[in-house]
């Protein structure tokens, strides 16, 4: 009973989110001021683990292509399509939800339990407006943007690994990447992120919104809304994948 | 006027207050006594809607707040100014920008005119010059002197 309990609340979570703005200026302001909390603030943690994701990739894809019959260009091929199919969109979401989403999740949380939220719900503000659906806009937002700057990076340390170890030269790994390229692979990565975003947005502010008690359970509230978010994120990542990749 | 009609709030299977009335008139200062966990803090946020009350009814002026819309209860909470127990004061914020918030939100007044008003409230809560102080560098006591929350600080 407590799953539809709570998913009857966070419907009426996201419901209560969309009211006229009291002060649109103030508004924007929150709005700004989040991108730059997700966006900014998460930035150097996704730049490093893409890198780092691209360099295993290669070497990993390498270890593995034994064959002569198969053309080293192909390694390229292969850290391209895993990189934009996988690791840039999950990965980095699932990292996001702990970086992003516990913080969404303690900073709504301290609000409710230090009274803030009471206080500005005693102003006439709708707090979910004025605290969640920023927070949400700015994720929707900025997480694609993070995602294409992983895919960037994951396919520049790909190829920084691949030529730093000796295993495929600069100039083979550039003409792999264009080899049997698909687009709709890049259109289905941030498909992919706008629906983690949201999950990733949405989620935490639920968690942090109704948490009850005092800074154990703002703790509680927080390490939930990871581990929720991470679970919806590899669920929706399945469905996605199982709906809108053509297989044979 | 507010009046408060046979008031009961239950959490989970514990009553917190029950059948409360009360009639509190405008001018009056009205004390509601109780002992520690009586119910005041519930019945104070059943009278400004934060808490929902499985029966009975608020009004003001005559106006059955309890059964009001949301757009109808945001207008009632403008006229309503409230101390919090733990001073709810923005912690990010400095004291300036705590007393200035609701002006930024609900007023069109230019910067000059809200720091006026700023610094007339801090004047009379003996908080002249800690404008730029963070809540975390007040006192106790000097926090609930910033804290009351209303439209008109």
């Amino acid at each position: 009973m407590t799953i539809f309990n709570d998913i009857g609340r966070y419907l009426l979570m996201i419901k209560g989110m969309f009211s006229r703005p009291e002060n649109a200026r103030m508004y924007w302001k929150e709005f700004i001021h989040q991108c730059t909390e997700i966006g900014f603030g998460s930035l150097g943690i996704v730049a490093i683990i893409s890198v780092f994701i691209g360099a295993v990739s290669t070497v990993q894809t390498a270890y593995q292509l034994v064959s002569p019959l198969i053309p080293p260009s192909t390694i390229a091929q292969i850290v391209r399509d895993t990189v934009i199919l996988e690791f840039a969109p999950t990965l980095v979401c699932i990292v996001l939800a702990g970086v992003a989403g516990s913080r969404i999740a303690s900073e709504l949380g301290n609000m409710r339990v230090s009274e803030q939220i009471d206080a500005l719900e005693i102003m006439g503000i709708n707090t979910k407006t004025y605290l969640i659906l920023p927070k949400i806009i700015a994720a929707l937002l900025m997480i694609p943007l993070l995602v294409a700057i992983a895919m960037a990076l994951g396919i520049w340390g790909g190829r920084l690994a691949g030529v730093a170890s000796g295993i495929i030269p600069g100039s083979v790994y550039d003409k792999g990447l264009l080899e049997f390229f698909v687009p709709f692979n890049v259109i289905f990565a941030l498909i992919k992120a706008y629906v983690f975003a949201f999950i990733i947005s949405s989620i935490p502010a639920f968690y942090g919104d109704y948490v009850k008690g005092g800074a154990l359970e703002i703790g509680k509230a927080s390490t939930k809304a990871v581990v929720v978010s991470c679970i919806l994120i590899l669920f929706a990542d399945y469905i996605l994948s199982a709906l809108l990749l053509p297989t044979a | 006027m507010i009046e408060v009609k046979n008031i009961k709030k239950i959490f989970g299977d514990k009553t917190i207050i029950e059948d409360v009335s009360a009639v509190m008139k405008a001018g009056q200062c009205n004390l509601i006594i109780g002992s520690s966990g009586s119910g005041k803090t519930v019945l104070m946020k059943c009278m400004v809607g934060l808490f929902e009350p499985n029966a009975g009814e608020v009004l003001y002026h005559g106006e059955n707040f309890t059964a009001m819309t949301g757009k109808d209860k945001t207008e009632i909470r403008k006229e309503i100014g409230m101390l919090f127990q733990g001073s709810a004061l923005f912690d990010s914020q400095t004291v300036e920008q705590n007393v200035m918030f609701p002006l930024n939100m609900f007023s069109k007044d230019s910067y000059k005119i809200k720091l006026n008003r700023v610094n007339e409230v801090l004047e009379r809560v003996n908080l002249v010059g800690a404008n730029k102080k963070f809540p975390s560098e007040l006192s106790g006591g000097m926090k609930k002197g910033r804290t009351g929350k209303s439209h008109r600080p």
